[in-house]
């Protein structure tokens, strides 16, 4: 029996059938339903099970606020759980499952929780499980996690793809209802940028729902006509089914856009767009929301929220019941049971708590005024009600209404505090909105439609004015005035039966009542304390309701008892959303050297630095492990030459009058009379005195130097750079630029790498011992007259030059200069052997320079000037950080050779046993010496420098390792630096 | 979070570096005194913690590559002034 | 001569990928010289460009062009301007001193970033999926020039005519900037 509650009109697509399936059957609905309204159509009055007492549920509201309805959708990977039936869009094969139980929905297992509630009141938790302690994370604690939450995850990664943008905007418009059209359609003819966003795939809000005309013709007739004419204006931008889920700092909006539609047509498609919308001023148009009256046994299916029903009539076509009954306490609720009656739907009673006289004339209906209803019948969809005059009515759909609550979530996210009113019963937004932001319509309790149409014109031709546009001079569209009377009313006596306040977490007005009995009198507490408000739908129909049991209960008023606020999101994102593209490699960007294709083609196996892709090492055929690899690489290097790509050490190219004198004051060493043609090392300190970073600085001119900073930190220390410059000294005459990648830069090393070179630098440049000594720096040319800058500066001790060619060269000159070095067995090495090599010279790097090392620890206190300031002179000069006790840097090397060294590990004197107090000190780097045979490692140890010679232990706890280590010089191979002069 | 750069205009947040208090602008010049010590000292370690407006130092690294100093509220998050540091260090008299 | 031979090679190997409505291709040819203006020098510099080839100095995030369009200026920092301009020599630091004869300090550039142009009628939908600066036709306006982060990559987008914008970033990054365009292209398009 295919839509047996289907009826004529509405905004469906009767012509456009929709197959679906729910709970493995295949039913259908038409287009421009949403998953909820198919569900009703089909009669499926049970869709889930409740989170704690798993009690058979149905579909309540007709928006983003159902705390019920909400299903898992698609399957495999794609199932997403604690998807909002009601606001999901109905198509072609969509799959949606209830969810929270075990079983068939129809007999869950877990309904037995229901017979227990009397265990399971507010705070069960902290009660039941406090002992014995032991239980918990055995027993309690595993039992529960099996039986709460809501849903399963597919727990394999999201197939979906999701993306993000950035969207600017004079105004931005939130809710596309009758206020947010009218606000929309003034500031967007003055000229302003718009931007109209609304949760719904279709605009319109409640005009879509209701029967009151405007202009003379139907709303939702009228809503189309101005989403037409704005759609057709260059300055707007309209985003449906958009939710802007947040408000942040300086007018920056989050927002989603379901996509979900043109994914399913195209896999590859995100499925959301997370927006970063920037707006200079918003107009929050978000309506309201019913809420329900707490009465016994008010959760049963086909218990609904009297909008709802309404919505579900006019918009969907769908009947919500046969006999329908509605309970009010405003005259709004009176509206649905009009609308039924139009529709021929039968109302067969309305039952009024105020005791004023009936508010329409209802064909066919019985009417109660000043009067509640106090119980329901009806397991798995209700059957009858009970009335507080003792009788009973046979009605399948129960249309509640308690009255409306001003939509105003968005204008908490600045921590606004909404306030009282009397007059609506509810709370309404406080002058603290978010910077920006104003409030039309019914989100700030203008509950009048012909008001808020108004209040939206004047809003949107207002904030447009004041953003220094003009305002043509229109009226607001007409609708005839329905005033709106509400009597608050948050619930009846209930006995023995259980009046529910938040369904989607279980909390019922007896919770609260028991919550407040033992003392939670904050607001604040009372929601920890009984989780009201804090399921996914962050209590949209429960909180004000809540608060109202808890002033009754606790003799106040709402104002002194007060509200909770909101914070982002609006409703939940999924976590995907926020990662928008960034998944896999698209985590971060990756950064080629010039090297790289040659180095793939050469089987390289890279190495993450950074961003970086760097060569760790070039594997041969047939070697097996990567220590063979590495020690050939460092012996071949060691006995002839070796090139490696060293483009990532950060370039700085610095001009001006005043470069001397501005690395004097960032140097711990003189720099002032560096001769052109020279380069110098230099250490950089922090102003706290501890090392920074070191590399070389080149002098190619009188006003130009080139500066080298190791990879990691070349971000920061030409940040650093320009804050000495522009903060300290922002009138010396330099100019700084990162030349990072303007330049390929290679490190050819090893006894034949002035042989090698001198085959590919052109014959005029003379690159000899005499004419190109250590420490050399100069511009050349080579391969026939392509410019390039020569070094000759030395990281693995050995007679060793860096060369820099243009880039557009680099993956040329890699194979040039292996072409070039084939007849002395030239070598390509990656970053292990260039590690192997530093330690085997004692250089500190990365692992020692770790921002608590002074140049003294380092054992470079011999270049630091006591003659000029500079960064990190005076506070390096401090007490303890010239102290011989202090952790020094030396080297280590095992007794016996055949030991194995590892970094990480902790130093000891022979005797002691581990301790924080025996410790004293660690190996930072370490590896296989394939020059010495044996490991080597250098690091840290108390007065290090003096304790040369002496034996101490290196004690690894984690992985087991405990031997004799003799302290040592770092310089571990030519000492005396002979090879690098040569 | 938006900046309003001098040059540029309103900015995201996203585009800057943030160090700390602007008083890192006021390094001492006395190093070869004694008595220096203690200003490096309270130069480098000593800030107000401020309930109100704090001026403190953005870089604009992914932008103009300016360090500015921002004053923003510390309990609003309003910005209430941006400057180039270079001013406001050669406005206190530094130079070379 | 030399016994051998280097070979130019560019960013992204001429890459060029068609979209509906939108061409992402890699722009060669071009060189970049970042022009460092001393502060004492400002008016000396600019009166030097304009007798030289008709040069101002543009406002920031503005670009001016020469006399006879071949140069273009971008004003990205206070301090200092960006020449791009049409030439493939490897000594364009010096061919462009000369011709702006202009007592600045001059620095290669060419070589630092990896240039990709992102054109059509849809270029703008395609792009405001990474950058996020206003680049809606009316307010970053042909000629306008900005430096900004997109995807984690620090980019230069220039307007170079009315659906076209060419973006740079560091040379490195470019194989995952082209990547970025071409997502958000299959996103968007």
């Amino acid at each position: 029996m295919s839509q047996l509650n289907r009826i004529k009109g509405g905004l469906v697509n009767q012509k456009k059938s929709i197959s679906f399936t729910f709970n493995g059957q295949i039913l259908t609905g038409f287009e421009g339903d949403t998953l909820a309204s198919a569900l009703l159509a089909n009669n499926k009055k049970l869709v889930g099970r409740s989170f704690k007492y798993h009690r058979p549920r149905g579909i309540v509201t007709a928006g983003s606020e159902e705390p019920n309805a909400i299903m898992e959708i698609g399957n495999g990977a794609y199932k997403e759980p604690n998807t909002k039936a009601t606001i999901t869009q109905l198509y072609n094969g969509l799959e949606a499952n209830s969810q929270n139980h075990r079983g068939p929905l129809g007999f869950d297992l877990m309904a037995i929780t229901d017979f227990l509630s009397p265990l399971l009141g507010a705070g069960f938790y902290y009660k039941t499980f406090m002992w014995p302690k032991a239980f918990w994370e055995k027993f309690y604690e595993p039992a529960i996690r099996n039986a709460a939450g809501l849903g399963t995850l597919s727990t394999e990664a999201d197939p979906d793809t999701y993306d993000k943008g950035f969207r600017y905007c004079d105004i931005l418009i939130i809710g596309a209802g009758a206020t947010g059209l009218s606000a929309a359609i003034t500031a967007a003819s003055s000229g302003a940028k718009v931007i109209l966003a609304d949760e719904d795939f279709l605009m319109g809000g409640r005009l879509n729902t209701e029967s009151m005309k405007i202009d003379g013709g139907s709303g939702s007739k009228w809503a189309k006509n101005t989403v037409a004419a704005l759609s057709a204006m260059e300055n707007v931008t309209l985003m449906s089914d958009t939710t802007i889920f947040g408000v942040y700092d300086h007018g920056i909006y989050g927002a989603i856009e379901n996509r979900s539609s043109e994914a399913r047509e195209d896999k590859d498609k995100p499925r959301q767009v997370n927006w970063r919308i920037y707006a200079k001023r918003s107009i929050l148009c978000a309506g309201a929301i019913e809420r329900s009256i707490a009465f016994g046994n008010n959760d049963r299916p086909g218990i609904m929220l009297a909008s709802a029903v309404r919505s579900y009539a006019n918009r969907f076509a769908v009947a919500t019941g046969d006999k329908v009954s509605v309970y009010t306490n405003n005259d709004d609720g009176w509206a649905t049971a009009r609308d039924l009656v139009l529709k021929n739907i039968r109302v067969v009673a309305v039952i009024d708590s105020r005791s004023i006289s009936p508010v329409l004339r209802v064909p066919g209906a019985e009417i109660f005024m000043g009067t509640d209803v106090v119980d329901t019948k009806g397991r798995r969809a209700l059957k009858s009600i009970k009335l507080s005059n003792g009788k009973t009515i046979d009605t399948d759909c129960l249309a509640v209404s308690g009255g409306w609550n001003p939509n105003l979530h968005l204008t908490c996210h600045h921590r606004g505090i909404p306030k009282w009113n009397g007059e609506i019963a509810s709370f309404i937004p406080d002058k603290a909105n978010p910077p920006g932001m104003t409030v039309a319509g019914r989100a700030k309790g203008t509950m009048v439609l012909s008001d808020a149409i108004i209040e939206g014109h004047n809003e949107g031709a207002s904030v447009a004015s004041d953003l220094g546009y003009k305002v043509k001079k229109s009226d607001p569209s007409e609708t005839p005035s329905v005033s709106y009377s509400v009597t608050a009313n948050w619930g009846v006596p209930s006995g023995k039966n259980r009046a529910w306040v938040d369904l989607q977490n279980d909390v019922t007005a007896k919770d609260i009542k028991l919550a407040n009995q033992e003392g939670f009198k904050s607001v604040e507490h009372v929601k920890r304390y009984t989780t009201l408000g804090m399921a996914t739908d962050q209590g949209k129909t429960a909180n004000v309701l809540g608060i109202g049991i808890m002033a009754d209960n606790m003799g106040q008023t709402m104002e002194e008892t007060g509200t909770t606020i909101f914070r982002p999101p609006y409703s939940p994102v999924a976590i995907g959303a926020f990662a928008g593209r960034r998944r896999g490699m698209e985590f971060y960007p990756t950064r080629y050297t010039p090297s790289h294709k040659w180095s793939v083609e050469q089987n390289a196996i890279f190495v993450e630095v950074g961003m970086w892709y760097r060569s760790q090492w070039f594997p041969l055929p047939g070697e097996t492990h990567w220590r063979e690899s590495v020690d050939r690489e460092v012996k071949q290097t060691r006995a002839s030459v070796g090139i490696c790509d060293v483009t990532t050490l950060g370039k700085i190219d610095i001009k001006g009058s005043d470069v001397s004198e501005f690395l004097n004051k960032v140097y711990v060493n003189a720099f002032a009379k560096v001769p052109v043609g020279k380069t110098r090392y230099g250490l950089m300190l922090r102003e706290d005195g501890m090392v920074m970073d070191d590399g070389t600085t080149a002098r190619l001119s009188e006003n130009h130097f080139v500066m080298t900073t190791t990879t990691a930190n070349a971000v920061n220390v030409y940040r650093h750079l320009q804050f000495c410059h522009q903060c300290l000294w922002p009138d010396l005459d330099v100019h700084m630029i990162s030349v990072t990648e303007q330049f390929a830069q290679y490190a050819v090393a090893g006894p034949n790498s002035r042989k090698l070179l001198q085959k590919v630098i052109d014959s005029d440049c003379d690159i000899s011992n005499e004419a190109f000594p250590y420490m050399a720096a100069g511009e050349i040319t080579l391969c026939g007259g392509i410019p390039a800058r020569l070094f000759r500066i030395s990281f693995s001790g050995e007679l060793a030059y860096e060369i820099a060619v243009q880039t557009r060269y680099g993956d040329s000159l890699m194979r040039v200069l292996m072409e070039a070095g084939e007849e002395f067995n030239v070598v390509p090495y990656g970053t292990e052997a260039l590690g192997v090599m530093r330690i085997e010279k004692g250089h500190a790097a990365g692992p020692e320079l770790n921002g608590q090392t002074s140049a003294y620890d380092l054992g470079m206190g011999g270049m630091v000037s006591g003659k000029k300031d500079f960064i990190g002179y005076k506070l390096g000069l401090r007490e303890d950080l010239l102290r011989d006790d202090r952790m020094q840097m030396v080297g280590f090397k095992p007794v016996n050779a055949q030991d194995l060294l590892q970094a990480g590990s902790h130093l000891l004197n022979l005797r002691d046993k581990p301790s924080t107090e025996t410790d004293q000190g660690w190996i930072s780097s370490c590896i296989y010496s394939p020059i010495l045979g044996h490991y080597i490692g250098i690091g840290f140890i108390k007065s290090g420098h003096s304790r040369k010679g002496e034996f101490v232990r290196a004690v690894d706890l984690v992985r087991g390792n405990d031997i004799e280590v003799e302290v040592c010089s770092p310089h571990f191979v030519d000492p005396e630096g002979e090879r690098l002069r040569v | 979070m938006i900046i309003n750069h001098p040059l540029l205009g309103p900015r995201d947040s996203e585009e800057f570096v943030y160090l700390g208090a602007a008083d890192l602008i006021n390094r001492p010049n006395n190093w070869e005194q004694d008595a220096s010590a203690e200003d490096f000292y309270q130069y480098q370690y000593i800030r107000e913690n401020i309930a109100g407006d704090h001026r403190e130092l953005w870089y604009h690294e992914q932008g103009d590559q300016s360090w500015l100093v921002v004053t923003r509220n510390t309990l609003s998050h309003e910005i209430i002034n941006v400057e180039l540091a270079q001013d406001v260090s050669r406005g206190i008299g530094r130079g070379k | 001569m030399s016994d051998y031979e280097l070979v130019v090679e560019s960013a992204l190997n001429g890459a060029e990928h068609e979209f509906e409505g939108v061409t992402v291709s890699e722009v060669v040819g071009k060189s970049l010289v970042m022009v460092a203006l001393p502060r004492p020098k400002f008016k000396e510099i600019e009166s030097s460009m304009t007798k030289s080839c008709g040069l101002v100095l543009p406002e920031m995030e503005h670009s001016t062009q020469s006399n006879d369009s071949s140069i273009t200026l971008w004003r990205l920092q206070k301090n200092q301007v960006l020449a791009y301009f049409s030439y493939e020599g490897n000594d364009a630091e010096v061919n462009i001193a000369n011709r702006l004869n202009a007592p600045a300090y001059y620095t290669d550039q060419s070589d630092t970033w990896a240039m990709i142009r992102v054109s059509g009628p849809r270029s703008r939908d395609v792009l405001e999926r990474i950058c996020p600066i206003d680049i809606s036709k009316n307010v970053f306006s042909v000629g306008n020039v900005s430096r900004t982060i997109m995807e984690h990559i620090g980019t230069i987008i220039y307007r170079d005519d009315d659906d076209s914008y060419v973006l740079l970033t560091m040379r490195s990054f470019g194989v995952s900037m082209l990547h970025a365009i071409e997502v958000s292209a299959k996103n968007v398009l």
